[in-house]
């Protein structure tokens, strides 16, 4: 790991100290990138200008390109955002994968029982006043 | 009305348009598709419910 790499362009020479382990002791370890001229900070670089490039072959410009939610932040978001539990999210949500997104039947507490969707139609099918 | 719910339904609003472009998995979208229908409904019959001048 003694290979010599240019700092890139537009980035200090020296390490930033914040990110250097052990600031102050005597024994810092630098993991940013080097401005003593070591690695290893080259290869992530690297990789962001290649999902830079990659990105603007696919979508035609580096702005705009969104990273995607993944599954529990968007449970969570929905959940706060419509005072249902979480659970719930989750029951509708497998619901509709097993509908191909076009339809989606459940039944969650939190729904009243059992319900369906259908096309920007929400049926509840047993609400909970009626259950025997 | 009050202005405070139309701000909240607004705001949720944008919330949900904002999730809608940050999910790919075609049942979040369609889930967020409702929603943002479901809001935009309940947003409009709150206007409509507005002082009239």
């Amino acid at each position: 790991m003694d290979r010599k790499v240019r700092p890139a362009a537009g980035l200090p020479r020296k390490p930033n100290r914040k990110y250097c382990e052990g600031a102050g002791t005597g024994r810092s370890t630098l993991h940013w990138f080097g401005g003593d001229g070591t690695e290893p900070s080259a290869v992530p670089i690297k990789a962001m200008r290649f999902n830079a490039r990659v990105a603007l072959i696919i979508f035609g410009t580096t702005q705009g390109v969104i990273m995607p939610l993944n599954e529990e932040g968007f449970v969570a978001r929905v959940a706060i955002r419509n005072s249902v539990s979480p659970d719930a999210v989750r029951t509708i949500l497998q619901a509709l994968r097993s509908g191909g997104g076009h339809m989606a039947q459940f039944s969650h507490p939190d729904f009243g029982g059992m319900s369906q969707w259908s096309s920007g139609t929400w049926r509840c099918l047993f609400p909970p006043g009626l259950a025997a | 009305m009050s202005n405070e719910i139309k701000e909240t339904l607004r705001e949720k609003l944008a919330q949900a348009r904002d999730t809608l472009d940050e999910v790919n998995d075609p049942a979040a979208r369609a889930f967020v598709r409702v929603e943002i229908e479901e809001l935009e409904g309940r947003l409009l019959s709150a206007m409509g419910d507005g002082p009239k001048s």
